[in-house]
């Protein structure tokens, strides 16, 4: 069994991740920044795909290390640490996505925006990323958090469903029909 | 769909500022972990508590006055209205780190974070060096290099008006306009030569890279890229009429064209990658790439001058209206960390600083043109913010 300063003397690189979750319930601030390290550009990179805006998924992942940190004490070590931090993650990133379609957009407003010409990008390498970015962009949020929460980072339909409290048959056809959008989007741009 | 393409994708898939990103998040953390008391194990779930309410309370505070944090809490309040933004009467501070490097009636001045500034002298246009170590400034018939405290290092003299110095991004070398020829000198005023004759009146643009590639506009309509060391030709498209601004991506993969009838993205051979025209009946007046290189902030405003628009618009993604105002807007610069922009509304004789992710997050800033101008009696022209030193990668 570790202590917190055989934790500390062994190197952080080393430890499992139970061993630092429990060394941060004790007050290591060096196993918080692994937990940190391990996990934040997963986190921030499934809140940028679901709320598509830089600024926005800097929020909702920060927010969520804090949500997660102020709540490590009644974090079960038993469980996995990464699914848990995901569930927030996502669910603040589909908040907000939410929350952005029903406010008050400007860009509502008739005026010179929408006389703006409206071409597709003329280049179809303009940058393949950029394809997967508008294509993800097309969907409701809902769908493209299960679409990122199964292609990036991995999770099983039965995980997913459970992480968002939603029934399997939910998740499948909500990936279903994520995919085949994004087919569509991808067999578009491909003209 | 090839999931594992799709896979990849999302793997691969560019994150703006993402290391900046990283690094303002992991702050925070450390912040919130510091203050956060050690939980004995064994009363895990009693203490635990109380720690879940210290901890809560650390991050809450950490949250709500971080950036970030800040813009969590109004991102649910966001909307302009048009022109009914409370304007301070001073610029006191910025919204984020860096200088402004601004061209006035009196000559440059330099605005740090706190909003302190200095007049760096009698000077036309200027620019930043990449690191903000100097400015390049123009006096009629002279280029002078001088540091941020407005001590001059250098200066040559031409026969023509020299305008649009622009610095390379290693600091090496400065390009410049001496009439119709553009010239190139070394950071250190040595080596001062011709690279082209019958250039049109439009500053040049520097790419990224340590290969010294040159963008500008020459008087036959078109835009040309030539490598400053070699000479070469690396490129020749033609240039929309009016072309007013170039400007290369911080990655050097794109270099934006900014025309009164459309703004346009090209590669690195010159070939057309996106376009916006502008509609009937209005013209952009200025734009800006974002420091993602993906995003493009411009302005657009009608042919009366009596409304105008700031707009994100790029390629695969939706257009935006940031901001609409009466009359005329002006430059739009980006902060270097990208998460602010300044707006110039000329008409109103304001800054508007605006955060793009949450439009609606507005900070105005009256009486621009007195501020830089201080003692003048009569009307003096409209400042000009020229730079926001310094992007990291600069």
């Amino acid at each position: 069994m570790w202590s917190l300063t055989e934790f500390e003397e062994a190197g952080m690189e080393s430890a499992s991740e139970r061993v630092l979750v429990k060394a941060a319930q004790g007050g290591s601030e060096l196993a918080v920044e692994e937990l940190f390290r391990r996990h934040w550009s997963d986190t921030h990179r499934a809140a940028y795909l679901i709320v598509r805006d830089a600024a926005a998924a800097e929020d909702v992942a920060q927010e969520a290390f804090l949500s997660a940190l102020s709540a490590l004490g009644r974090f079960d070590r038993r469980r996995p640490f990464a699914p848990w931090l995901h569930r927030i993650t996502v669910n603040r990133a589909i908040d907000w996505s939410r929350a952005r379609a029903v406010r008050r957009e400007v860009a509502a407003a008739p005026a010179l925006l929408d006389a703006v010409g409206s071409e597709p990008p003329l280049d179809e390498a303009l940058e393949g990323s950029g394809e997967v970015e508008a294509a993800l962009g097309a969907l409701p949020a809902e769908q493209r958090a299960v679409v990122v929460l199964r292609y990036l980072l991995e999770y099983t339909p039965g995980e997913i469903a459970r992480m968002l409290d939603l029934p399997r048959g939910t998740v499948n056809s909500r990936l279903r029909r994520g995919l085949d959008r994004l087919s569509g989007s991808f067999e578009r741009e491909r003209g | 769909m090839n999931e594992e393409r799709l896979r990849r994708a999302l793997r691969e898939l560019e994150i703006p500022d993402r290391r900046g990103a990283e690094e303002r998040a992991l702050r925070m953390v450390r912040a919130a972990a510091s203050t956060t008391p050690a939980e004995p194990v064994a009363e895990r779930r009693r203490v635990g508590r109380r720690g879940l309410q210290v901890a809560l309370a650390v991050g809450l505070i950490v949250a709500l006055v971080s950036p970030a944090g800040a813009a969590v809490r109004h991102f649910v309040r966001d909307a302009v209205e048009d022109g009914h933004h409370p304007a301070r009467p001073a610029l006191t501070s910025l919204p984020t780190s860096g200088r402004l490097l601004v061209d006035s009636s009196q000559g440059p001045w330099i605005v740090r974070a706190d909003g302190s500034k200095r007049l760096l002298g009698p000077y036309g246009e200027s620019t930043w060096s990449p690191h903000g170590l100097y400015v390049a400034a123009t006096q009629r018939h002279q280029l002078v290099a001088v540091d941020p405290e407005g001590q001059v290092r250098w200066t040559i003299a031409r026969p023509g008006k020299v305008e649009d110095p622009a610095w390379s991004p290693d600091g090496f070398r400065i390009a410049y306009l001496d009439g119709n020829r553009l010239r190139v000198v070394a950071g250190d005023g040595s080596g001062d030569r011709a690279l082209a004759d019958a250039v049109a009146p439009v500053g040049p643009a520097w790419a990224p890279g340590a290969r010294r590639e040159l963008s500008f506009v020459d008087s036959a309509g078109s835009i040309r890229t030539l490598s400053v060391d070699t000479g070469a030709e690396l490129a020749t498209v033609p240039a929309p009429p009016g072309t007013r601004r170039l400007e290369w991506s911080r990655d050097g993969a794109r270099l934006l064209v900014v025309a009164a009838a459309e703004v346009q993205l090209r590669n690195r051979a010159g070939a057309l990658v996106w376009r916006r025209r502008a509609p009937a009946g209005a013209g952009f007046v200025a734009a800006t790439l974002a420091p993602s290189g993906r995003e493009v902030a411009a302005v657009l405003t009608t042919a009366a001058g009596t409304r105008s628009e700031l707009l994100s618009l790029g390629p695969g993604r939706a257009s935006r209206r940031l901001f609409s105002g009466l009359g005329r807007l002006g430059e739009v610069e980006y902060s270097p960390d990208g998460r602010w922009l300044l707006l110039a509304w000329r008409s109103a004789d304001q800054w508007l600083f605006l955060n793009p992710a949450h439009p609606g997050r507005v900070v105005a800033i009256a009486d621009i043109s007195a501020q830089f101008a201080p003692g003048a009696t009569s009307p003096v022209a409209f400042p000009r913010a020229v730079g926001w030193c310094c992007p990291a990668a600069g």
